[in-house]
């Protein structure tokens, strides 16, 4: 189980996330809140790329810096901007973060195959991807945070920038892959998480506002998830 | 090792790279050209049959070859050669090092005690008569600096600046592509940059030895250097210009040339290193891997000019022996090396000390990103 435990992050005199505490299990969770409002802040520091100022976040009771390299092994990530070598083609680039993920090159080959077939890309697989659409980047992004079938799979707007089609497409896509693992999905989209999400995480004012399942936090009060957001954030904050 | 590999690959790649070793050995042919002279040509030749030990039996061998202006020139210069060495004394060198350095107390006594030891190594070579030896008769100052300063410099130059650029690119490479968050959130994690450490001073070095090989082998087959090869550097008729002073060339140990060769291209490899270990320390603190070019050539800039406006310290003698200072004076690797230096073997305990003190800022620099947020 992985605990964000009472964990704030300051940049200078700013505040991103205060006191904020929150147990993550198997399953869907969506992370909605407006653009700024420290969705990344808190994947980034879930993925070790940042660090709380203050707090601890523990995976089966460990510190996951101290847990290093055996934590991030179990770890998929898709950042809000995935970058890619442009020279290389998808299967390329999975090889190599494959080695990055300390997978031998036998499975990763096998591996990134059987991904590649799963995101629909196998018949570009050896294309360089700099003539690729977002969608196809951001299934090849899918297809890497996948590579080592992870324990938790944090995508940070896997869908930003992807036409509705394609939108819907990723998320028939995630949903198919929650399955034994925690799945944390950031977004500022209603629509990417109501289907799929298990709990819903909102932050307001930098601070967790509320973390529940999508029934609950409609209640008899609201027909949709948008109408809770709406609530929360106000009209001019509703993104989709 | 999968993962240095596909840093291998990656930076050999990089199209500055291929474009930068392209421009170095076309530059390097174009001066090298330029260098060539058919008295020493005759020399490398000539040498075969005369062997390189000055006295009676090369006179003999000499005069039996076929009259010409080159062999006359050659006798001209060959008979009746002095020892140079023969009751060379090395105190006149400390007096004038005292003197142009204004030095005093343990400074003095440093520079007095190093050549009172560099007597002992012009008394050996006297003795071994190394400076009865051939080398370009009185085209070796021209020749050894033709090999040794400019083209020798040339090479180093062009090593260090891929070396640095390669490490600063290779540890861009993720910021600029946008990989960044997603390598550094793998198993490998941020270890990722000890991988680019290895993989670019692989490639660095590499590029090094390979425009060497390629200038050099041009150079020596447009420059043949015959038996000359085995003629000693510290040979009478090499000189060092000390400002207004020419004393002969002296080194610490007798070298022949090819072994001065080898030498020098040792120190050069290990300048390279130490400049890839210097980019790596200023890459992991600059996300622009051209700003952290400008950074590196900045900061060498300085301890070159940093010595000129110091008063004469340790401090002053320190900053002698970093690569920078050891580049500019690499006509001077394995002598005394001059008022400059206040240690003796000053190329080999520079290099070694400059490795040192750039791996251990390197593994803080390291330690620092570490812990530093990815933003």
């Amino acid at each position: 189980m992985l605990i964000v435990d009472n964990v704030t992050k300051k940049f200078g005199n700013f505040t991103a996330l205060q006191d904020v505490t929150l147990e993550f299990s198997n399953g869907v969770y969506g992370l909605l809140a407006p653009n700024g409002a420290g969705k990344t802040t808190l994947i980034k520091m879930l993925t070790t790329l940042i660090f709380p100022t203050k707090g601890q976040i523990l995976y089966d009771g460990v510190e996951i810096t101290k847990l290093d390299e055996t934590y991030r092994n179990i770890l998929g990530y898709l950042p809000q901007e995935f970058g890619y070598y442009r020279n290389y083609s998808p299967m390329q680039f999975l090889i190599y973060i494959a080695a990055l993920k300390g997978i031998d090159s036998k499975t990763a080959k096998h591996k990134s195959l059987e991904l590649l077939e799963l995101v629909a890309l196998s018949n570009v697989k050896d294309k360089k991807m700099r003539k690729f659409s977002g969608g196809m980047i951001q299934r090849v992004g899918i297809a890497q945070a996948m590579l080592n079938d992870p324990k938790i799979l944090i995508l940070d707007e896997p869908t930003a920038g992807l036409d509705p089609k394609e939108r819907v497409r990723f998320r028939n896509l995630i949903a198919s892959l929650a399955k034994n693992r925690t799945v944390i999905l950031s977004t500022h989209i209603v629509s990417d998480i109501e289907s799929i999400a298990d709990q819903v995480i909102m932050f307001k004012d930098y601070k967790l506002h509320c973390c529940d399942s999508p029934v609950a936090l409609k209640g008899d009060k609201f027909d949709t998830l948008e109408d809770v957001f709406m609530h929360i954030y106000g009209d001019d904050e509703l993104s989709a | 090792m999968t993962i240095i590999k596909h840093e291998l690959k990656k930076i050999i790649m990089f199209p500055a790279i291929i474009g930068f070793v392209v421009l170095a050995i076309a530059l390097n042919i174009v001066v090298i050209t330029t260098m060539q002279n058919s008295y020493t040509d005759f020399i490398a030749v000539t040498s075969h049959t005369t062997g390189i030990n000055l006295g009676a039996e090369f006179n003999k061998q000499l005069a039996e070859l076929e009259p010409s202006l080159y062999r006359d020139l050659l006798q001209l210069q060959t008979e009746n050669r002095e020892d140079v060495l023969y009751g060379y004394t090395t105190d006149y060198i400390a007096d004038i090092a005292v003197e142009r350095r204004e030095l005093s107390g343990l400074l003095e006594q440093l520079m007095r005690s190093k050549y009172q030891r560099f007597q002992s190594a012009v008394d050996a070579q006297q003795k071994a008569g190394d400076s009865m030896t051939l080398y370009f008769a009185d085209a070796t100052y021209w020749r050894h600096q033709a090999l040794f300063n400019h083209t020798m410099g040339l090479l180093l130059f062009q090593g260090i600046s891929i070396a640095a650029l390669i490490m600063l690119l290779s540890l861009g490479y993720e910021s600029s592509a946008k990989t960044d968050f997603v390598v550094y959130s793998t198993k490998v994690g941020r270890k990722m940059n000890n991988h680019k450490l290895i993989a670019g001073t692989i490639v660095g070095i590499g590029v090094y030895v390979l425009i060497a090989s390629i200038t050099l082998s041009i150079y020596f087959t447009l420059n043949p250097m015959g038996g000359v090869w085995n003629s000693s550097v510290s040979s009478g008729f090499n000189f060092v210009r000390d400002g207004f002073i020419v004393r002969p060339f002296v080194t610490w140990h007798s070298f022949t040339v090819a072994e001065y060769l080898l030498a020098s291209i040792g120190i050069s490899i290990a300048l390279v290193l130490s400049f890839s270990l210097m980019a790596h320390a200023v890459g992991l603190w600059l996300k622009n891997s051209y700003v952290g070019f400008f950074v590196v050539v900045a900061l060498n800039g300085t301890l070159f000019l940093l010595p000129f406006y110091l008063p004469t310290t340790m401090l002053n003698f320190a900053i002698s022996q970093t690569p920078i200072w050891l580049i500019m004076m690499r006509d001077s690797w394995f002598t005394d090396g001059g008022s400059n230096v206040i240690v003796p073997h000053f190329e080999t305990v520079g290099v070694i000390g400059s490795i040192v003190v750039l791996a251990i800022i390197s593994f803080w620099s390291t330690l620092r990103f570490n812990r530093r947020n990815m933003v």
